[in-house]
């Protein structure tokens, strides 16, 4: 224990220095962590560019000698599905974005504004649905989809994913942030609750409509294990499944197995540079539900 | 049921919104057909299965618990139980702190704070196809992390995801650098929260920095704390990707997991109603797992 007049002194001093120290520690810490975290994006980087021998060389070189730029031409030449995958997951990615926003926009209209019975249970049993991990339900969904003759089908990947409940809720949590005079307006006028929502509330959905759009496209684009039970053929494979199946095929080509890593990874990485606060909400939103 | 005098009275009051709920219901209806097929009939179809031998070239059978009795005398079953296990204990915590000690550092006002923050989250955006294609390079005997140990002195040529004592260890790293980030940023959230005063008045009291955070902060925290336990406990039950690209469950199932033999069983082996009783039992211990969480973690900070 200090006496008062000595705590006041260390107080005139320490907290400067303290704080100038601190910040120090921290910025470097912040660069460590920076670091471990891009290293490997770098190394992939670099490797992408490495001849076929290079990326064989020990100890690995971190920039390479020569840059290989063939190597992205020929991860497309060398197996002519890599461009279909291309498409698939461009396929998937935007179907779902039309059809799921859609439905999923109207769904969340009719939880957050519309009256009907059954609609707390029905909300709160879609919720309780998310403690089901979606593994314990890959084989009735894969006897449901072999029913309907979707099995290696993209089809059969696409209309199990619009059963996904998030964009629900986001989009019921959005229209109760929304003023209500705007259909009171609406409802004066005498239009319908159908024109109210696709005339008035769409419109003002918009920025609610891009995260979601941004976040489920993330989704679609990385999806592995649906995809993985669905399709078999080549070329209906996605791209993250043709990636990995790729690793078997070209075995020590790493080069051409890093280079087609990053037709998967580069349009997400923009994403998220340009559009950081979607998903940085979206990672907080779920502590506020917790 | 008796008609009371009243009811005829509320009778039509009851239903005076029919309108609105069929209306609500064509606004539903697309959507919630496909969580009914795909949610709702397949959890059905699971425990239906999960009672039955079924091999898709024949009639299901109906077997009772048989399916449930072979899980606990299956020996890989045992096995990835174990895996999955040791797995979770030293991801979970490690995880957890590690974002909690980033979302630390980002919470000081430090300058270039928007890159960093992209540039740690870039892991946690990358698909696991794309971050385990990536390790299982830099894992390679004549790859970058045995580069990096020999260049600080430790001389070996591990065949990381190859040898059967390091093959889930390597896992636990790629999955905890994939996975930090997306729990800074809830621990972010959270340390946002917690109010400015409580550290003013710390700072009066003369408690360091390193103090504050281990008496204020983490104890203020818990709740955040809890749910990154929670999310990251299910995450690290139903690991598959990485398993399933990179090792398939061996070396000597060194790495096998309740999800990869979940999908060996059904469809490679196409037994599916035994891989529909793993599901069910996966359920039912990822359940168990938050509800003992809850009881010990789950508790309302008091300021």
């Amino acid at each position: 224990m200090v006496t008062v007049a000595r705590a006041q002194t260390l107080e005139m001093q320490r907290p400067r220095l303290r704080f100038r120290i601190s910040r120090v520690i921290f910025l470097v810490l912040a660069l460590v962590v920076t670091a471990l975290a891009l290293t490997p994006f770098i190394l992939t980087v670099s490797g992408s560019f490495k001849t076929k021998s290079e990326i064989l060389d020990w100890p690995p070189t971190i920039i390479p000698r020569i840059f290989e730029w063939m190597n992205y031409v020929e991860v497309w030449t060398n197996s002519h599905y890599f461009p279909q995958w291309i498409v698939n997951s461009l396929f998937l990615a935007g179907f779902h974005l039309l059809i799921y926003l859609g439905i999923c926009s109207a769904a969340g209209y009719a939880f957050a504004r519309l009256r009907f019975p059954g609609a707390t249970v029905l909300f709160l049993a879609i919720l309780g649905s998310i403690m089901v991990p979606g593994q314990v339900l890959w084989v009735p969904k894969f006897l449901i989809i072999n029913q309907l003759g979707l099995v290696d089908n993209l089809f059969g990947i696409a209309l199990p994913d619009l059963a996904e409940v998030f964009g629900v809720f986001f989009m019921t949590q959005f229209f109760k942030s929304l003023p209500k005079e705007l259909e009171e307006a609406a409802s004066i006028d005498g239009a319908s609750t159908f024109r109210t929502f696709r005339q008035i509330i769409l419109p003002n959905a918009y920025p609610a409509l891009a995260a979601l759009s941004i976040l489920r496209f993330q989704g679609e684009w990385n999806a592995f294990q649906w995809p993985l039970i669905v399709v078999r053929s080549p070329d209906h494979l996605t791209l993250p499944l043709g990636l990995a199946s790729f690793q078997g095929l070209f075995g020590v080509n790493w080069n051409w197995v890093l280079a087609g890593a990053m037709f998967n990874a580069v349009p997400i990485i923009l994403l998220v540079i340009f559009f950081q606060k979607y998903f940085i909400r979206s990672a907080a939103s779920s502590a506020v539900k917790g | 049921m008796a008609v009371l005098a009243g009811g005829a009275v509320r009778r039509p009051s009851r239903f005076r919104h029919w309108r609105q709920w069929v209306t609500a219901y064509w606004f539903l209806a697309p959507w919630l057909i496909f969580p009914l097929v795909f949610i709702a009939g397949a959890i059905v179809l699971a425990f239906y299965f999960s009672f039955t031998s079924y091999d898709l070239l024949s009639d299901p059978v109906f077997i009772g618990l048989a399916n449930y009795q072979k899980a606990f005398q299956d020996e890989s079953f045992l096995h990835a139980l174990r895996n999955v296990a040791t797995y979770t204990a030293v991801v979970v915590p490690s995880q957890t702190f590690i974002g909690l000690v980033m979302a630390a550092i980002l919470d000081q006002k430090l300058p270039f704070r928007r890159f960093f923050r992209i540039a740690w989250y870039l892991p946690c955006v990358a698909s696991s196809v794309v971050t385990t294609l990536i390790f299982m390079w830099l894992f390679l005997p004549d790859g970058f992390i045995n580069a990096a140990l020999n260049f600080v002195g430790i001389n070996v040529r591990i065949n990381w995801l190859g040898d059967e004592a390091t093959a889930l260890p390597s896992i636990m790293f790629m999955n905890i650098w994939a996975t930090a980030a997306t729990f800074m940023l809830i621990f972010l959230a959270a340390l946002q929260d917690v109010p400015g005063p409580i550290y003013e008045a710390a700072n009066l009291d003369g408690a360091g920095p390193i103090r504050q955070f281990f008496q204020i902060t983490i104890p203020l925290m818990r709740p955040a704390i809890f749910l990154v336990v929670l999310l990251g406990t299910i995450g690290c039950f139903q690991l598959f990707d990485q398993v399933k690209i990179a090792t398939n469950g061996g070396p000597n199932e060194a790495t096998l997991t309740v999800t990869y033999l979940l999908w060996r069983q059904g469809f490679r082996d196409l037994n599916m109603g035994y891989a529909s009783a793993l599901g069910v039992i996966l359920f039912v211990v990822i359940f168990a797992v938050s509800l003992v969480q809850r009881r010990f973690l789950d508790v309302k900070p008091d300021y």
